[in-house]
């Protein structure tokens, strides 16, 4: 009886071990996504119905409100985008001007790329911007995953609903699709590659499809990173745009 | 002997050394080559009463190269040049130069003293199926730390965040013709202060219009500063403009036009760019003129106080999905040459048949008290939409629309990047005026009467690199 009694509890506490809440799987996804600064060279490579377009670049970033990216490739050199507090500011080599970038032009695609302006300047905890459920328990590319949906807390949020497959050893997202409010799929990502930095998987290479273009898809890849590394204001600045 | 030698070659090494400490990177050459064949249909001045005109032909091929290195951590030098290839009508442009040139060299000769109406032409040259140009775009030195930048040279002094219409832009004016004109520079220098990430403060002066100018007549030194505060983005500047020549000295003396500026001048400008989900923007500036306010006059008639007033006001959208771009832009421009009511017959001091006569023949009917400026009258709205169709194509469609005697320049093109870098542009531009339905209705600014073209089409390629 005694032991029937102690397998019971044993039961008990595995399952309170292995079954987690949403909530605290997407909180181990933001802790090995979420960065407080990030310094990185990257590359996109644009396919587009067999064409390959490659674009090159550095960027920083500091926590969720400010990031700075510089074109490097020989067509682009000298573009830079500046988030500074939320707000999108460009630099063209070619006018020699600053342009802000108002709200409307932030779902326009950045370099011919499937990313959106708004998709490169998201760094917020998905813990505070969406309320989160899981679907079910799966397999994706031999890994076992949780599907987790997510619902958007505001009406604002670029994508109202997004559905992810978290690898339940890592709690990296293996793949994501991202949902208008009408219900239709817009995008689709896939990481690719990860990067251990400490305890946290660090996505290093991903893939996104825009799914409104056709035979399209971009790779972005995040080269010589370094996190949580000390990155001075200044560098978040109208100086720095404008160098 | 060898001892010498070996100081030389010492010498080098320690040159290369230092420059090898200080380039931080190497030089950086970009740019762009565009190739462009138009056709357009023109006025026929030789037999004007045919009305279909005649067809002519162009090829401009314009190279923009720009090189940039960075010295050490604090000092940037720039430079950037246009090479430009023409022929046929493209060359109507440095016909009209040389005849300036030319007419130029002859006042020069009898009066060499005069730096007034001495006129150096842009350097070119004539080969065999074309006409060479070379331009110097930028040429400057920048040095400067995280909280200021000083820079000098032939500089970009861009002001403003109109589109079309941007009056705070007045050291590169728009071209109304041609929205993708490239931005030219000014002789001068210019101090950035940076008190906060996005606040900058700057103090210019810029060298005379006229180059010959030694004894300070003609400068212009301002301030301006721009920040940003919450969703809206501002800029305010200031410009004073000295006299163009002596003070107060009457223009004639010179050979000068009445309009030629002999008193001092102030401008005080205005910018805003707001995102309140559509982008909302102003652009406008205030001409405060001595001459004008002591006379009363300007462009020959009593002066009104709204004609110092340059303002253009603006809306964008992209619509949902940020595959169609609009714009919408209004210019009240004030110090128009031809006020309300008046005809364009009045600016070509009466005449009535001025359109008979080629744009470089009817110059010399210009009524010499009217200044032309950006635009000949007040009232402009500018529209523009950008549909992507797909990730080669993308079509546009703009009407520059002069609201004062309803004419107007409409162009239609379509973009296509076959592969990267690489641009194909496919434009139809048409100029109308109510001209076009009988010779009854009155000449517009952007119809053919004046501009001597119907319409063109205009095929052209860019590579960046």
């Amino acid at each position: 009886m005694v032991k029937k009694i102690i397998m019971f509890i044993s039961l008990l506490n595995c399952i309170g071990l292995f079954a987690q809440s949403a909530e605290e799987i997407i909180n181990r996804v933001d802790n090995n996504e979420v960065y407080d600064s990030i310094r990185y060279e990257g590359e996109m490579l644009i396919r587009l119905s067999g064409k390959e377009y490659k674009k090159s670049f550095f960027s920083y970033g500091k926590g969720t409100q400010n990031s700075f990216m510089e074109f490097t490739n020989p067509d682009d050199e000298g573009t830079r985008y500046l988030k500074k507090d939320g707000k999108l500011f460009v630099y063209s080599p070619d006018t020699e001007t600053v342009m802000p970038i108002t709200g409307h032009m932030l779902k326009e695609s950045i370099m011919g790329s499937d990313m959106s302006y708004e998709d490169t300047i998201d760094n917020d905890k998905l813990t505070v911007r969406y309320s989160v459920k899981i679907i079910e328990e799966s397999e994706l590319d031999s890994k076992n995953v949780w599907v987790v949906e997510l619902n958007a807390k505001k009406r604002t949020e670029s994508y109202p609903k997004q559905m992810m497959w978290i690898d339940k050893e890592t709690y990296s997202v293996l793949k994501a699709e991202l949902f208008a409010l009408s219900g239709a799929k817009l995008k689709e990502t896939r990481n690719l590659n990860f990067k251990k930095f400490g305890n946290r998987y660090f996505p290093t290479e991903s893939e996104m499809r825009d799914l409104l273009r056709k035979d399209s898809k971009t790779v972005f890849k995040m080269i010589k990173i370094e996190l949580d590394v000390d990155i001075p204001d200044s560098m978040f600045s109208l100086r720095n745009l404008e160098r | 002997m060898k001892q010498i030698q070996l100081k030389v070659i010492i010498a080098i090494f320690f040159a290369l050394q230092i420059n090898g400490m200080y380039s931080k990177t190497a030089i950086r050459l970009n740019g762009s080559q565009e190739n462009d064949l138009s056709f357009y249909r023109s006025v026929k001045y030789d037999d004007f009463a045919n009305r279909f005109g005649e067809v002519r032909w162009g090829v401009n091929s314009l190279t923009n190269l720009r090189l940039r290195t960075d010295i050490g951590d604090y000092v940037t030098f720039n430079l950037a040049v246009n090479i430009n290839l023409l022929s046929g009508l493209f060359t109507d442009s440095y016909r009209a130069l040389y005849l300036a040139q030319t007419g130029s060299q002859m006042l020069s000769v009898a009066n060499p003293d005069s730096i007034y109406n001495t006129y150096f032409g842009i350097p070119f040259y004539y080969k065999s199926t074309y006409i060479g140009g070379f331009e110097l775009e930028r040429v400057s030195f920048a040095a400067g730390n995280q909280f200021f930048n000083f820079e000098m040279g032939l500089i970009r002094l861009s002001r403003g965040f109109g589109y079309a219409f941007s009056p705070n832009d007045y050291f590169n004016p728009k071209n109304p013709y041609n929205q993708k004109a490239r931005p030219e520079g000014k002789l001068a220098a210019q101090m950035t202060l940076y008190p906060k990430d996005m606040w900058k403060i700057q103090l210019f002066t810029v060298a005379p219009d006229n180059p010959l100018e030694s004894r300070g007549w003609g400068i212009t030194t301002g301030a301006s500063t721009m920040f940003s505060v919450s969703r809206f983005n501002f800029e305010f500047s200031y410009s004073l403009l000295l006299p163009e020549i002596e003070y107060d000295k009457d223009p004639k003396d010179f050979g000068l036009p009445e309009t030629t500026r002999n008193d001092f001048s102030h401008i005080a400008g205005f910018s805003m760019k707001a995102d309140i989900e559509i982008g909302f923007f102003i652009d406008a500036i205030y001409v405060f003129d001595h001459k004008v306010f002591k006379t009363g006059v300007m462009n020959g008639r009593t002066f009104n106080g709204y004609e110092g007033l340059q303002a253009a006001i603006g809306i964008d959208y992209t619509l949902p999905g940020g595959k169609v771009y609009l714009l919408t832009e209004y210019l009240f421009y004030g110090p128009a040459a031809l006020t309300f009511g008046e005809s364009l017959n009045e600016l070509y001091s009466g005449s009535t048949s001025w359109d008979e006569l080629s744009p470089v023949k009817r110059a010399s009917l210009i009524d010499t008290e009217r200044k032309i400026g950006t635009f000949l009258r007040h009232n402009y709205i500018f529209n523009m939409i950008r549909g992507k169709i797909n990730d080669y194509l993308s079509i546009s469609g703009s009407l520059m629309f002069g609201a004062d005697d309803l004419s107007a320049v409409g162009m239609i093109s379509a973009d296509i990047e076959p592969v990267q870098a690489f641009t194909i542009n496919v434009g139809f531009t048409s100029f109308i005026d109510k001209r076009l339905f009988g010779d009854l209705y009155e000449k517009g600014e952007l119809g053919y009467s004046n501009t001597g073209m119907y319409n063109s089409v205009s095929v052209s390629t860019k590579i960046r690199f």
